[in-house]
């Protein structure tokens, strides 16, 4: 990943004072991001892995849409969400995990939360289709430096 | 410029996304961006909610803060002074997510997707990165050649 490993050139900088952080910081910012994305999905796993929410969903909003073998979905999405996110988060099999991620949110995206608007405030479509996006973009640049893909040598 | 090897593939033929690897971070800072602008549009033209935006953002005016998410959104999204505008949302963004979570009705977790505050925590932590590492290799920053 070329934000990662370019280096903070101090000519550029108007406030030259703080590259030294920069330099830093800058290179973990990739890695922060595919962290926190994890962290976003990692409660619904919880949730439906040990309070029920695999049942609940596959009941509601998967029958609702009206898919085949809700319960198979259901497991699925839980364990994309559980072991997934935790995959994701430590950046093992990084594209992979990233790509199905990315098709269960823009599912979740455009099956079920675009019926509810467009703004978070009412729980519409860019809460998903953000994530989407982003998970899409770990499919395109991997899990980078700071990732046990890296650990290993080779990836996805 | 890179000074560092490319990662071997397992399945090398596979690999379709190896033109695109570069641009991964420049696609999230985008995309973050341009998601920003309908929130601006929405409080600017269509007299949209500001309800969440809580005391210390109304404070300041609707429109200022939508005419701010519309310009500060393109700007991220093409990468254009960073830094400063990172910042300015990633402060709009923690605002927006703290009265949420007070706001919250009872029962309901804002750590699960949906009408809750997660979504605008969500934003606050990628604006955060934008601080740390700033426009990047592909943006508007770069070919200026100057950036805070």
């Amino acid at each position: 990943m070329i934000d990662e490993i370019s280096t903070i050139d101090t000519q550029r900088l108007i406030i030259p004072a703080l590259a030294g952080s920069y330099r830093a910081l800058g290179p973990l910012a990739y890695a922060a991001i595919r962290v926190v994305t994890a962290l976003m999905l990692f409660p619904g796993g919880i949730d439906k892995l040990f309070y029920g929410g695999a049942a609940r969903i596959a009941a509601g909003t998967i029958t609702a849409m009206g898919w085949p073998l809700p319960y198979a979905w259901a497991w699925a999405v839980t364990c994309i969400e559980f072991f997934g996110a935790i995959m994701l988060a430590l950046g093992l099999f990084t594209r992979p995990v990233a790509f199905a991620m990315t098709a269960q949110l823009m599912v979740i995206a455009f099956e079920i939360m675009i019926k509810r608007g467009m703004f978070w405030t009412s729980g519409g479509i860019e809460v998903a289709l953000l994530l989407g996006l982003v998970t899409f973009a770990f499919v395109l640049g991997g899990g980078g430096r700071y990732s046990l893909d890296h650990v290993i040598g080779r990836e996805f | 410029m890179a000074g560092e090897a490319e990662t071997p593939k397992f399945i090398p033929a596979l690999a379709w996304y190896r033109p695109l690897e570069p641009f991964a971070y420049a696609f999230i800072r985008f995309c973050t961006g341009a998601l920003i602008v309908p929130h601006g549009v929405d409080r600017l033209f269509y007299s949209g909610s500001h309800a969440e935006l809580g005391g210390f953002l109304n404070g300041l005016g609707p429109s200022i803060v939508g005419s701010f998410e519309l310009v500060g959104g393109i700007f991220l999204a093409l990468g254009l002074l960073t830094r400063p505008i990172a910042l300015l949302f990633a402060i709009e963004w923690i605002a927006i997510a703290i009265t949420g979570a007070m706001g919250l009705k009872p029962g309901t977790s804002w750590l699960m997707l949906g009408a809750t505050p997660h979504y605008a925590a969500f934003v606050a932590a990628l604006c955060i990165a934008f601080i740390l590492r700033g426009g990047g290799h592909y943006s508007v920053d770069r070919l200026l050649g100057k950036e805070f």
